[in-house]
């Protein structure tokens, strides 16, 4: 069985409809290259609206974090650019999602990471439930590997917690 | 979990848990019973085998005949100490994670449930085994055409 795949173009052509998904001569990739163009599930569109939305609520969180706590750059980088991956792979061509502008910031290093495991978990919880009702079984995997990035990002954001309270950062 | 694909991707799921918890076992034994890895692979080699149970159950569910486990399974590597079982555990992850996406994408219902929560404890079991996190584990970028 070829690897499942994802991309934005994919995603894009569920989010413009078949007519726009042929225009640009891309196809849906769950079993391998297709030439049939991806069809809108009802209420897709709509979870990957919101999955976009959600990953660009965390680009501004992890961004605002990094300003607040340079110190944090080396993990915090990585996670924003994989929320950007997210925004860029879920916002339908059509309607592109806004950034929010800069969210507020605890001055605390570990009051920050709480702040963001809990984004993180939230997304990724929405990620999961989004990825279990998703009509496209494309879509449905896109989001539920949206969820299993957020999962690690958690993972990641326990240990810098765990590093904080131990002093090794 | 009726469909041709569904029970395909469940195939591919359970051919993969044949090799994990041959590869767990293997693991297990190069490495010191009462280290922190040796716990982990323990572990993970009990995750991999309830989940082996489970997909057949669900393909003979189905009225297919469950894949069967081979004798033996080459490795991309011989596993001769601790790093060479980290790193194999981490292959063995990734590969498990490509199988719950697809199975994901071609179940409904209890199964992509399932497969939705095994993807991401193969994502962060991966990631406590050295791999680095990725913006779509178990994805692969698909070609523009």
């Amino acid at each position: 069985m070829p690897p499942t795949t994802v991309s934005r173009r994919w995603l894009l052509g569920v989010a413009a409809g078949a007519g726009a998904a042929a225009a640009t001569g891309c196809a849906g990739t769950s079993a391998g290259p297709s030439e049939q163009a991806p069809t809108v599930v009802p209420g897709d569109l709509d979870r990957a609206r919101r999955a976009a939305a959600d990953a660009a609520e965390l680009v501004a969180v992890v961004a605002g974090a990094a300003r607040r706590h340079p110190e944090l750059q080396p993990l915090l980088t990585g996670l924003g650019d994989r929320h950007r991956t997210h925004v860029e792979a879920f916002t339908p061509e059509v309607e592109p999602v806004a950034l929010p502008g800069r969210m507020p910031v605890p001055r605390s290093r570990r009051a920050t990471l709480r702040l963001l495991r809990a984004r993180e978990q939230r997304a990724a919880g929405a990620a999961r439930r989004a990825a279990a009702d998703a009509g496209s079984g494309e879509l449905a995997a896109a989001l539920a590997s949206c969820a299993a990035c957020l999962a690690q990002h958690v993972r990641l954001l326990s240990a810098a917690l765990a590093d904080t309270a131990t002093g090794r950062s | 979990m009726t469909t041709e694909s569904a029970v395909e991707a469940a195939q591919a799921a359970l051919a993969a848990e044949h090799v994990a918890v041959y590869a767990y076992g293997v693991a297990g034994g190069v490495l010191d019973p009462s280290g922190p890895e040796a716990v982990r692979v323990r572990s993970a080699y009990e995750v991999h085998r309830a989940r082996r149970d489970g997909l057949e159950t669900t393909v003979r569910s189905a009225s297919a005949e469950p894949v069967p486990a081979e004798a033996g399974y080459a490795l991309d590597r011989p596993v001769r100490g601790p790093a060479g079982a980290v790193a194999m555990a981490r292959t063995i992850e990734d590969r498990c994670a490509a199988t719950y996406a697809a199975l994901v994408a071609a179940s409904t219902g209890a199964l992509r449930n399932d497969a939705v929560g095994w993807l991401g404890d193969a994502a962060t079991r991966g990631l406590s085994w050295g791999a680095a996190p990725t913006a779509f584990p178990g994805l692969a970028p698909a070609p523009l055409r």
